[in-house]
């Protein structure tokens, strides 16, 4: 799955550790979210765009 | 004038994101404590121990059987006090964390089944030595190495 987390995460001038504790979780989650390694649960990506207030697929998209 | 005063500005706002980045570092340092062995394992741990060296030299004097079945599950509470702890300790976790220690205990599942698949073979042909004990202890081992690759997998 392919998604823009880095993008919105450095629009708003966050660093990884920023957004871990706005999401709850530790920077290696978002760090492996952002790499595309490590897909997140239902609950933190609708987590992650209401933070972004964007809809979830804004955010995260199917990949190849 | 307005050029320093600029420049001023993002300097400040330069040292309070470093500032902040620190403190978030720190706590996610602490929370990565969580990781490490609590209060509560370490002495379930030493109670096992305890036990384990209680229960060897309790099953070497009795003789009756009730009392030889209570001197061998001895170290069964401890046994079940660390499970859940540790059990415990996962749940408090955030959900990639969980997903490095499933994949963990899956990877010591699978090896543990084969290996013992394996060694009930060889012992079936008479040409294996393998004990018990080789499992037990060598679960722990691999556990701790099938933590650190799929840590370095999600990396």
């Amino acid at each position: 799955m392919n998604n823009h987390v880095r993008e919105l995460r450095g629009g708003q001038g966050w660093s990884q550790a920023d957004l871990a504790e706005r999401l709850e979780v530790s920077r290696q989650t978002v760090n492996a979210i952002e790499t595309g390694k490590y897909d997140p649960s239902l609950p933190l990506a609708f987590k992650i765009a209401k933070l972004f207030a964007r809809p979830i697929e804004a955010i995260f998209e199917p990949g190849e | 004038m307005p050029a320093l005063r600029a420049w001023l500005d993002r300097f400040n706002d330069w040292q309070a994101r470093t500032y902040a980045r620190g403190v978030a570092d720190r706590m996610e340092r602490a929370a990565d404590g969580g990781r490490r062995m609590t209060r509560g394992e370490a002495w379930a741990l030493l109670g096992y121990f305890g036990a384990l060296l209680a229960s060897n030299a309790w099953l070497s004097r009795a003789v009756a059987p009730p009392l030889r079945v209570l001197g061998a599950l001895l170290p069964l509470p401890f046994i079940v006090a660390i499970v859940a702890l540790a059990v415990r300790r996962v749940l408090g976790m955030d959900e990639l964390q969980r997903r490095i220690e499933l994949v963990a205990l899956a990877i010591v599942a699978a090896s543990t089944w084969l290996g013992f698949g394996i060694g009930w073979m060889l012992r079936h042909a008479g040409v294996s030595a393998a004990t018990p004990m080789l499992g037990f202890w060598g679960m722990p081992l691999l556990y701790v190495f099938a933590r650190r690759w799929a840590g370095r997998h999600y990396a």
